[in-house]
C-alpha cells in the first residue's frame, strides 16, 4: 500500500536520508523509530509530498507521489509533527476546511466522526478552546476525513491521557483489522510501540538500521538468560561456550549470562550444566525490548545513548 | 478551485478584522458627510463622495495589505500551511486561490465603500457624474498592484509584520522618491511603477503625469508588466520552497 524506495535525500552537501526502504501493507501497523535528527519527519515530509526527494521513489496505492500527486495524496491521511488548526475557527470549521481541500470528497457525517474520536460535545469550540489531547483527537479525525487508505501519525500520542493512548491504540488498531488501512506511525513513547505496533523500522542518521517484526518474525530479539552459583559461573561460561561454539556468550552480572540461541536450545544447555554439577537456578528466554533494541541500534560512537531516550 | 477560495472566505470573515475594517469605512464616510455638511457652505453630493471614497479607500489600501499579507503569514504562524500543502491540490492551484480570494476580499470592501458613500450622498443636493465613477474604479488599480507586490513578500518573509511593513515602505519611499524626481528629473521618474498605480491620477490630476510624458496605456501596461513578474516570482518561491521550520 505505501512503498518507500530507495528513497534519498541531500540538503546542501549533507546526506539527510540514504537508500531509505520500507514498505506498509494494508491493515497493518508499522511503527517508525528514531532518535531526533534521524529523518523521520524528512522521510514523512516526502511520503505526504511536503519535500521531494533527491533520489527513490514513494507510491501510495501504486500511485507516485511525485509524478501522480493527486491520486498519490488523497489516499494519504496525516499529521505531521503536530496537528495543527486555525484556533478562531471551530473544530467542525477546521474539518468542513479540510474537507474543501480533498477534490471530489462527497459530504462527510462530522458528527459521527467527531463521536468517533470523542468530541461529539466539542465539536462547536473554538479550537483555541481545546487541549492539546483535543487538538490531537481533531487531528486524527482530520486525518480520516476522506476513508484513507494510508495514514501516517507522527507522535500521535503527544497530550494523550493514558486512558486516550489505550483507545487511540484499540481505535488504530480497529481501523487496520477492519478497514484495512495501512497505518505508519513515528513515535519516540517506545513502549507504546511496541504495544502498537505490527512491525517497526529503526532509522538513525538517515538510514534504517533495523526493520523488525516480519511474518512469523519477533518483533525484537530474544535470547536465553541463565542464572548460575555464583562460584560456578566460571565453569559455566566455559560449559555453554563448549555448546554453542559459534555464538558469543555474554556475562552480565556475578551470576547471570546470555547467549543470542533460540528457546528449542535450553534443553540442550541445561543438560551440559547439569552434567557438570552445575548450580543452575533460573533459565530462560529474556526478550530483548524495544527500548533495548532501539538503544543497540542508535548507539553514538563512543558508546553513549541518545540523551531523550534515557529520560523517557 | 471553488473549495479552496470558500476556505479562504471561512477564514477571512471568522476573524474580527472584516468587522473593524468595514466599521472603519463606515466611520470615515459618515465623519465625512457630518463634516462635508457642516462647513459655511455646505458641499453637494459629488464633493462629499469624492471625500468620503478619498478617505475610505486609504483605510482600504492598509487593510488589503494586512489582510494579503495575512494569507500566507497566518498559515506560517498556525503552522497550517504544511496541511494545505499536504493537500492534493498543487501548489499552483492553493496560491491562485489565496490571489483570487485576496482581490475578491478586496472588491467585496471595495463596494461597500461605494454603497454607503452613494448611499450617503443621495441625502445631499446635487447630481453625481460618471466621471467621477469611473474615476473611483480606477483608483482600484493601486489596490490590485498592491496584492500582487504583498503576496510576493508573503512567500519571502515568514512574519506578517514585516511584510506589511516591506510593502508600506516600498510604496511610500518610492512614491515619495518619485514625487521629487518628478521635478527634477521625469525622465527618470516614469520608471518608477508607483507612480503609476493608481490610474485615476490621469483624470483628476493630469498635469502629474503629463510632465512625466506618459499616457494611461503606458501606465496600464507597465503596472500590469509588473504584476506578472511578480506573480511568476510568488509562483516560482511558493513551488519550491519547503516551508519546513
Amino acid at each position: 500500500m505505501l512503498t518507500v524506495q530507495n528513497v534519498h535525500k541531500k540538503m546542501g552537501k549533507t546526506n539527510v536520508l540514504t537508500n531509505v526502504s520500507f514498505e506498509v501493507v494494508p491493515g497493518e501497523i508499522f511503527g517508525f523509530l528514531g532518535p531526533n535528527g534521524a529523518g523521520k519527519t524528512t522521510t514523512i515530509r516526502i511520503i505526504t509530498g511536503l519535500m521531494p526527494a533527491t533520489h527513490g521513489s514513494v507510491t501510495v496505492d501504486g500511485f507516485d507521489v511525485a509524478t501522480e500527486r493527486q491520486e498519490a495524496l488523497s489516499r494519504i491521511g496525516a499529521i505531521v509533527e503536530n496537528p495543527a488548526f486555525y484556533p478562531y475557527l471551530t473544530g467542525r470549521e477546521n474539518l468542513i476546511h479540510a474537507m474543501n481541500l480533498i477534490p471530489g470528497l462527497k459530504k462527510v457525517d462530522l458528527n459521527a466522526l467527531g463521536a468517533l474520536v470523542g468530541l461529539e460535545t466539542k465539536l462547536d469550540m473554538k479550537v483555541k478552546q481545546y487541549s492539546l489531547g483535543m487538538k490531537q483527537r481533531l487531528g486524527i479525525a482530520r486525518a480520516l476525513l476522506h476513508n484513507p487508505k494510508v495514514l501516517i501519525l507522527d507522535e500521535p500520542t503527544n497530550g494523550l491521557d493514558p486512558a486516550g493512548i489505550a483507545d487511540l491504540r484499540q481505535y488504530l488498531r480497529h481501523l487496520a483489522d477492519h478497514r484495512g488501512i495501512a497505518i505508519l506511525i513515528s513515535s519516540h513513547l517506545l513502549s507504546e510501540m511496541e504495544m502498537i505496533t505490527d512491525r517497526f523500522a529503526i532509522i538513525d542518521h538517515g538510514q534504517i538500521k533495523s526493520v523488525q517484526g516480519g511474518e512469523g518474525e519477533p518483533k525484537t530479539e530474544s535470547v536465553i538468560l541463565c542464572k548460575v552459583d555464583r562460584a560456578d559461573m566460571s565453569e559455566a561460561l566455559d560449559v555453554a561456550a563448549l555448546t554453542f561454539d559459534d555464538v558469543k556468550i555474554v556475562q552480565q552480572s556475578a551470576e547471570t549470562f546470555i547467549i543470542p540461541r533460540p528457546e528449542a536450545d535450553i534443553p540442550h544447555l541445561l543438560k551440559h550444566l547439569v552434567d557438570r554439577d552445575i548450580g543452575v537456578y533460573q533459565i530462560g528466554m529474556k526478550h530483548e525490548t524495544l527500548e533495548e533494541q532501539f538503544l543497540k541500534l542508535t548507539k553514538k560512537e563512543g558508546g553513549t545513548n541518545h540523551a531523550f531516550i534515557t529520560s523517557q | 478551485m471553488r473549495s479552496l477560495l470558500a476556505n479562504e472566505f471561512m477564514k477571512w470573515r471568522r476573524t474580527i478584522k472584516p468587522l473593524i475594517a468595514l466599521g472603519m469605512y463606515t466611520g470615515i464616510i459618515i465623519l465625512t458627510y457630518f463634516i462635508v455638511r457642516s462647513g459655511n457652505e455646505p458641499g453637494d453630493a459629488a464633493t462629499f463622495v469624492n471625500y468620503a471614497t478619498m478617505a475610505a479607500m486609504t483605510f482600504l489600501g492598509i487593510f488589503t495589505i494586512v489582510f494579503t499579507a495575512e494569507m500566507i503569514g497566518n498559515e506560517l504562524k498556525f503552522d497550517t500551511l504544511k496541511h494545505l500543502l499536504m493537500s492534493p491540490y498543487s501548489r499552483d492551484r492553493i496560491l491562485l486561490s489565496k490571489l483570487i480570494a485576496a482581490l475578491l476580499i478586496m472588491l467585496v470592501q471595495f463596494v461597500f465603500i461605494l454603497a454607503v458613500s452613494y448611499g450617503f450622498a443621495f441625502t445631499l443636493d446635487g447630481s453625481l457624474t460618471f466621471e467621477q465613477f469611473r474615476n473611483i474604479l480606477l483608483s482600484v488599480s493601486s489596490g490590485v498592484f498592491v496584492i500582487f507586490l504583498t503576496l510576493m513578500f508573503s512567500v519571502v518573509f515568514k512574519s506578517t509584520g514585516v511584510v506589511i511593513g516591506f510593502t508600506v515602505l516600498a510604496n511610500f519611499l518610492s512614491t515619495m522618491i518619485g514625487g521629487l524626481l518628478i521635478t527634477w528629473k521625469p525622465a527618470i521618474a516614469k520608471w518608477i511603477v508607483f507612480l503609476h498605480t493608481d490610474l485615476s491620477v490621469y483624470y483628476q490630476s493630469p498635469g502629474f503625469m503629463e510632465t512625466m510624458d506618459v499616457t494611461i496605456w503606458f501606465s496600464a501596461l507597465y503596472v500590469l508588466i509588473h504584476i506578472i513578474a511578480f506573480y511568476v516570482i510568488t509562483a516560482f518561491m511558493f513551488r519550491s520552497k519547503t516551508f519546513a521550520e
